[in-house]
This record gives structure tokens, sequence and C-alpha cells, in this order.
């Protein structure tokens, strides 16, 4: 799939959620080794926020990612780079990774609950197969600094292919023909384009001119996209591809523009300027939509499986939301568990009473009222 | 056959854990508190309470105050505070700072977006100096953080009433 993703022991269903590089110029007159650390974070820490807070006390670090595995729970990988002699120079230790270990190690104890569980390194020379892997030929990245080089491979975990990077390596632009804000950097590029959902991800195909193209070939521009989209009545969703979009049409969302699509496969809701259509009549006034949609834009999530981990992540409980706007009528359900304490007990919810209940800020937000609860 | 105390069973303290606390920003900064209980000769309250070391830490420096005496209630309404902090669409303009003179410490929200609030965290060095001397940082953090925090605080203690032991810890 890419070189990071094959090395690291990734279980089914793991996400990226974040990836980044720091600006770094290697001195060309020293030998830089490269050395990656995958850590596990604790249960209900937050991927993104944890690895800028690790990575800031990171001197050495030049770019990782973070994500989250299918249980929610949260992960980052990170990388370093250090002169070959730095170690037994400044601190006349003879482990020439010495210096990244314990910066890391340093890092970590500003986060107890945080664990380093695998350690990679890679020679200038490593790092040139893994190109050769790629399908790369050694002498087109035989001049770029260690850093370019670990920079590649994690644009690559965007799902643009190393040739691709490679080619667009002198030009700085990693979508060559394709129309769009170019970062002027061939990683930044990619990963500019990664964080605006305008990459697909392999796992679906997408049919262009009644051939089918793996995701992860040449990105294609959004227009061709679109147009795709439009022949099957239904876009991919700019999250994760699938073509399980359907229409909904959310009250209010906030100060935000309602979203118009939801993917049924991953659950991202997303605003279609180019699509239009009369809402149902429902909508207007329909309090359980408005507090969904208040619900989500109040606490920062961006979907309905968003909000359920927002809400696990004040509670102790379990949160599913069921939602079918497909009907006459909106069915919406919020189901909190409890099984995790043994009790065996579900409860509905009314999201309208737990929106008030959150912006009364009067009771904890699991506090479900008697009448609502039921035996499982 | 004897063995020696790290092959055998666990030792006692090994599955003993601090109780501490922390909200991590980005940018590399956090604020960490740790309780503890203080007896009365020591904390100078009416019996024994609970006590707090606060650590203000940004990619340049940590400061820790240690042992700082608590007000009332202290870890029920800085809970509340951060989840407010959370919730509020604009908390910047809605939460009222929070203040625990005791302890010297203030946070407040500064602004806010759909997914992040920066606060900025100020301890007073000596809170019973005639001139205080405010020592503060100020960072971002996520919605979400802020909420997780809020529900990881009360693992600190309680020290809801007056804060002595009969009353508090005992409860």
């Amino acid at each position: 799939m890419t070189y990071f993703f094959d090395t690291l022991p990734f279980p089914d269903g793991s996400r990226m959620a974040n990836i980044w590089k720091e600006s770094w110029v290697d001195d060309p007159e020293d030998a830089h080794l490269a050395i990656g650390h995958f850590v596990q974070l604790p249960d209900g820490q937050h991927a993104d926020v944890e690895a800028d807070f690790l990575t800031s006390h990171l001197p050495l670090q030049v770019g990782g990612f973070a994500g989250v595995y299918s249980d929610g729970n949260p992960w980052l990988f990170v990388l370093q780079i250090v002169p070959a002699d730095a170690s037994a120079f400044l601190a006349g230790d003879d482990d020439p990774l010495w210096a990244a270990r314990d910066a890391l190690d340093r890092a970590l104890a500003f986060n107890p609950g945080a664990e380093m569980t695998l350690e990679l390194r890679w020679t200038r020379n490593d790092l040139i197969r893994a190109y050769e892997e790629g399908g790369v030929q050694a002498q087109q990245v035989s001049d770029w600094p260690v850093a370019a080089l670990l920079s590649g491979l994690l644009a690559e975990c965007c799902y643009v292919p190393l040739t691709d990077i490679v080619d667009g390596y002198p030009t700085g632009c990693a979508f060559l023909g394709i129309d769009h804000a170019c970062e002027l950097d061939v990683f930044t590029d990619v990963f500019a384009r990664w964080q605006a959902q305008l990459i697909p991800q392999p796992s679906e195909p997408v049919t262009t001119g009644g051939e089918d193209q793996e995701i992860g070939g040449s990105p294609r521009p959004e227009a061709d996209l679109l147009e795709d989209a439009e022949r099957a009545g239904r876009p991919s969703c700019p999250q994760c591809g699938a073509q399980e979009s359907r229409r909904i049409a959310l009250g209010r969302w906030g100060p935000r523009t309602p979203p118009d699509w939801q993917c049924s496969f991953c659950g991202h809701m997303w605003d279609d300027p180019s699509t239009t259509g009369e809402r149902p009549p429902w909508m207007e006034g329909a309090t359980e939509v408005h507090a969904l949609a208040e619900l989500i834009a109040l606490t920062g999530a961006q979907t309905q499986q968003g909000l359920c981990e927002f809400l696990e992540s004040a509670t102790e409980f379990d949160f599913d939301l069921w939602l079918d706007l497909d009907g006459a009528e909106p069915d919406i359900t919020l189901i909190v568990g409890i099984l995790n304490q043994g009790l065996g007990l579900t409860f509905p919810f009314s999201l309208g009473e737990l929106y008030a209940t959150i912006t009364g800020l009067e009771k904890d937000v699991y506090a479900a009222s008697p009448e609502h609860g039921r035996d499982d | 056959m004897t063995r020696g105390p790290r092959q055998g069973l666990p030792a006692v303290w090994d599955g003993y854990a601090a109780r501490t606390f922390r909200l991590p920003g980005y940018g590399g900064a956090a604020v960490f508190l740790r309780s503890q209980v203080r007896p009365a000769r020591a904390s100078g309250a009416n019996g024994t309470a609970l006590a707090f070391d606060v650590g203000l830490l940004s990619p340049d420096r940590v400061t820790h105050y240690l042992a700082r005496s608590a007000g009332l209630g202290f870890v029920e309404r800085l809970s509340q505070f951060l989840f407010r902090a959370a919730s509020d669409f604009h908390p910047e303009k809605s939460l009222p700072t929070f203040i625990d003179e005791a302890m010297g410490l203030t946070v407040s929200a500064m602004s806010s977006t759909d997914a992040r609030v920066a606060i900025e965290v100020t301890m007073i060095e000596d809170p019973g100096a005639p001139v205080l001397d405010p020592d503060s940082i100020d960072f971002e953090t996520s919605r979400a953080v802020l909420v997780v925090a809020s529900h990881d605080l009360r693992r600190l203690g309680r020290n809801g009433t007056d804060g002595t032991l009969g009353q508090d810890l005992a409860s």
C-alpha cells in the first residue's frame, strides 16, 4: 500500500487523522540517520493535540502522522533525524541514535501515559531502497537530503504514488496538470490536498469514462470527480471515496451552512454547492433535527459518529446514534448504553432534551430521565 | 526457593498510581495538577485537607508550585469551568474567569473556534505577598480535550465542603 503503512503493524480499521512535516535543511557535510517511533497514547487522548504537544518538545523531529485504531484509541508515529556523529561528539555516547531516543524519552515524560512501542531506524541507503521498492530509480533521489526522503515517504501515506512525488520534486508541485492552489513544495502540496480531503483513498475504485481506475494512481481534477458523481446521481464521499452518499438536510447547522450530503459508509457530512433542491417539509420546526445539528456544531464534532465519540469521551458510557432522514418523518434516536458497568441497560434519549441539558449545564450529559429507561 | 521482589507477585505499590491531572494544548503547552493530603499543621486549615501541586509547561520552561491550598469546591468548580469552556459557543464571552484565590490560580477563555478554545492560566507566585506577581501561560486546545479534562479532574479528589477530612475525604 505505502511504505510506512506496510512497515508498521496497524490492525484493520486503523485510520490516519493527521499528517505533518517540519521545515528542515540537512547540513550536506553531515551524514544523517533517521529514526521513527510509534507511540501508543492513553485511551481518550486527542491524537491531534497530543501529536502537536509531543512534537513541540522534539527538536530533531521532521514529521509524522497520527490517528486512531478502530476502537478509537489514539496513536502517533514520529520521525526524527540526527547527524551521525552528534551523540558521540556532544554527549559522549557511542550510540549514534542516542540523541533522538533521549529527546523522545524527555518529551514522553510530559505525557506519562504514552508509551513508545516500536522503533524503526534507517540509513540514507535504506531510505533510497524504499523508494526503489516504490518504483523510483535510485539515481532520481540519490541527491535528496534525508529529511526530503522521509517527507516523500510521509507524503506517500496520503495515497500519492512515490513516482508522482519524485516527478514533482523539481517543480515543487505534486499535481501537475490539475488546477489547484499549489504550495510550491511537493510534500506540502500533497499534505494540503489530503487535508482538504481531495485525494481519494484506495479502498474504493473510481469509475471514469467507462474504465475502472484504482485510486492511488494520478489524482484527477475535482471537476472530473463531480462529473462522475452527477452521472451516478450521488457524489462520492470526499473523505472515504465511497459512493454511498444520500441527500440530507439538517434544519440548522449552528452558524454554518447546512450540509447537503452524508456518506452512509463513514458518516461524513458535506455541503455540495452544485446541488440544489427543496428542503423536506418536516425541516421547519423539527426540534430533534435542530438539536442534532446544534449538538454536532456545539461539540466541534463533524459527524454523528464524532458526536458519539465526544459524548463517550465525556462519560464512561457507550453512545450510538441512529439517524434516518430518508423517510417522510425524521427518525433520530440516541442510545446510551452502560454495558461497561455490567448493568445491561440502554436509554433512548431525546436529543432536544440532551441539547437543553448540555446548553443548560444543569445536569451531566449522560443523566437520562428515568422515564426513558428500559431494561435491555 | 525464594524469589526476588521483582520475580514474584507484584509488590503492593506496583498497583499504586498517583492522582494527577493533565490538560495538554497545541504547541507543547500543558497544565498539570497533582493532589496530596496535607495535615492541619502543614495546611493551616482546620483539619487534614487536600492541597495541589500545580505545573505550567511550555516548550521553553516548566514551573511547579508545590502544595498549594485550594478554596472550597476547587475540583468541582474547575471541572465545571472546563466543561463550559468546551461546550459554550463563545466561552470567551459567556464564561466568567475561574478564580481560586487560596491557590492563586486564575483560568480564563481568551478566544474560541468551533473546534478549539484558547485559555490563559495564571498562577500567583506568592498569594500571601503584598504585591502579587503573576506567572501565566496561554495556549490553544481542542474542545474535546477540555471535556476529557473536565471528567479527569474529578479523580483528583473532593474538597467540596470545607476541604477537611471529616466532611470531604471520608464522604
